[in-house]
């Protein structure tokens, strides 16, 4: 399977399908393909035929290659768990896994072989550490599978805490009560949604409840009151 | 900061186009805030989405590393133009925020991480923001051959889109050499005053000054921008030489600020792009401006006059017009002699169009 220019197919405005990218699919992803060479099965362990195999020039993101121009790209960074959104959101925080040894049966992987092989997929890998997407323990949520223990392990903002250095993290849709998703929060994209502290103690929420307003919007609105 | 799911460039929430603008706003507003002076942005995604890429991840567990995701790092003692190849992942973020602050890692794997400290020179001189705003339009592409050698760039008129001119590709039976790439821009989204605020796609909004059509001159300009950013655009994707026609593209009239000429780099012949502008509304017309069809086409295209663009855009006789239009190729107006077809279809009279198209190809041919 080459790559080809989705850009001759899609306008960069256009929507595509959405090529799968969980743990274990990615892992076999990885693989030799016909021709022996490593990363070969992106078609045959996806299921969403050619289009992973697409890309997009540069014209399709203008903004940020001038910003790579202009800036700096670094062009090996990696990211830090095989698959998709929240188990990496989460690691950004704690350079970690969230557990979950109590989910139910149904939503952990079961016979985990070498190279991503599984008897069934699951969200939860069969040691209780979350690799797909759970929604948070807290509302608001978006779907019905969600990781039900608040999470206790350290995170950054323990450290900075600690530091009594001040931090905050925007996310867009927040502060926006029931109507939050709708508006365009994405759940398991926030990962202080899953952290005890953060979300039951004064102190933690007091940091978080002031600078989560609204996300986007409040930062944008932050960056403009701090105009001198 | 995370984006709302229809600006995250998620593949069915968002897009790319979506997740490049949002990005654009973010950096914008930091840099124009009393942070940018301290600020370092490292700019990332969660996950590269499925998609192909060749590198094989390096393996630190079991759980990763995944696959590459761009990163980009922005700051006043950011290096300028840097590309760093050495191994980072996403607890790279937090070993920089520990090696900042002189914080304890959290875990093995921020242990190991490395902070992306080659992409800084703290000793440079701090750097001033940059503008982020490089416009981007929606556009479909049909290509007549692999690699052509020309680019036709072709504007909708109000209320239209790209998609509205895509048949006219084939209608144009152009010969298989040279091979031309035609690019069919989908104007912004806007409310458009003389429409009573409806939202359509619009070059720039209309205001209806006591019955004459007022163009907002802003708008104009920032119009005018970001076709300037398709030619060039066309121009790096190695379009060899060629002349530009630039006819009634998106000058206004009877604001001065509208008259901005078309940038230099356009009306040169040596150049990488034909740029077509269809149906800009009719002089003077009142009352509800319309979706053009190919009646409007034929009056904008102005049969019989000759006209340069420029004269035209500027007014007959303006010495400016007269000079922005010095070394632009034309196609001929008797080319554009369309007639009202069906819907969304054009049907071309007299065969002009293509004669014009042909004539200007040309034109590259020996002009470029």
């Amino acid at each position: 399977m080459r790559r080809f220019a989705l850009q001759k197919y899609v306008a960069p405005f256009d929507l595509t399908n959405n090529p799968i990218h969980r743990f274990y699919h990615m892992q076999r992803q990885y693989g030799a393909g016909a021709d022996g060479v490593a990363m070969g099965k992106w078609v045959a362990e996806g299921t969403s035929g050619g289009t992973s195999m697409g890309y997009f020039d540069r014209y399709a993101s203008p903004a940020q290659w001038k910003l790579a121009d202009e800036f700096v790209l670094l062009d090996h960074w990696f990211q830090g768990i095989h698959g998709g959104s929240f188990a990496n959101h989460f690691y950004l925080i704690s350079a970690g896994l969230a557990r979950y040894p109590e989910a139910p049966t149904e939503e952990r992987a079961v016979g985990v072989g070498p190279d991503g092989r599984v008897e069934k997929d699951g969200d939860v890998d069969p040691d209780g550490s979350v690799v797909n997407n759970l929604d948070p323990p807290y509302p608001p949520q978006r779907v019905s599978l969600i990781l039900r223990t608040p999470q206790t392990a350290p995170t950054i903002a323990d450290r900075l805490d600690a530091a009594r250095i001040t931090w905050a993290w925007y996310a867009t849709g927040w502060g926006g009560g029931a109507d939050a998703v709708k508006q365009g929060l994405v759940p398991h994209h926030n990962p202080f949604q899953y952290v005890k502290r953060i979300m039951e103690t004064p102190e933690g929420s007091r940091t978080f409840a002031t600078r989560r307003t609204s996300v986007g919007r409040s930062a944008k609105a932050a960056c403009r009151r701090s105009r001198s | 900061m995370k984006p709302h799911a229809k600006d995250n460039a998620h593949a069915t929430s968002s897009t790319v186009g979506a997740g490049d603008r949002w990005i654009a706003d973010m950096v914008r507003e930091v840099m124009a805030s009393r942070y940018w002076p301290r600020v370092a942005l490292v700019i990332t995604y969660d996950e590269g989405g499925g998609w192909f890429d060749h590198v094989r991840p390096p393996v630190v567990d079991r759980f990763g590393l995944g696959t590459r995701v761009p990163t980009l790092i922005v700051s006043p003692y950011a290096k300028r133009g840097f590309i760093g190849r050495r191994e980072y992942d996403h607890a790279s973020v937090l070993k920089l925020i520990e090696w900042r602050f002189g914080l304890e890692p959290l875990t093995d794997r921020d242990r190991r991480a490395e902070a992306p400290l080659e992409a800084f020179d703290f000793a440079q001189a701090p750097r001033a923001p940059v503008r982020t705003a490089v416009s981007q339009l929606e556009a479909i592409e049909i290509e007549t051959t692999a690699s052509p050698g020309v680019s036709i760039i072709w504007m909708h008129g109000l209320g239209a889109d790209g998609h509205d001119f895509v048949d006219i590709v084939p209608e144009l039976r152009l010969p298989a050499r040279p091979g031309v790439r035609f690019v069919f821009p989908h104007a912004p989204m806007r409310p458009v005053t003389i429409n009573g605020g409806y939202v359509m796609r619009a070059w720039y909004d209309i205001r209806d000054d006591g019955g004459v059509r007022r163009e907002d001159p802003a708008g104009v300009r920032a119009s005018q921008k970001a076709i300037e950013a398709l030619i060039q655009r066309e121009k790096e994707r190695g379009v060899p030489a060629a002349s530009i026609v630039h006819r009634r593209v998106l000058a206004g009239r009877g604001d001065g600020a509208a008259h901005e000429p078309p940038p230099r780099r356009a009306a040169g012949r040596r150049h990488g792009a034909l740029v077509l502008a269809a149906a800009r509304g009719h002089a003077g017309r009142r009352g509800r401006a319309r979706e053009p069809r190919c009646a409007d086409l034929h009056g904008a295209w102005n049969p019989g006059s000759d006209d340069p663009d420029g004269a035209r855009v500027a007014g007959a006789g303006d010495a400016r017009g007269a000079r922005l239009s010095r070394g632009v190729a034309r196609i001929p107006d008797a080319a554009f002699g369309l007639r009202r077809g069906g819907s969304r279809y054009l049907h071309l009279a007299r065969g002009g169009a293509r004669r014009g198209v042909l004539d200007s190809l040309t034109d590259h041919a020996h002009g470029g």
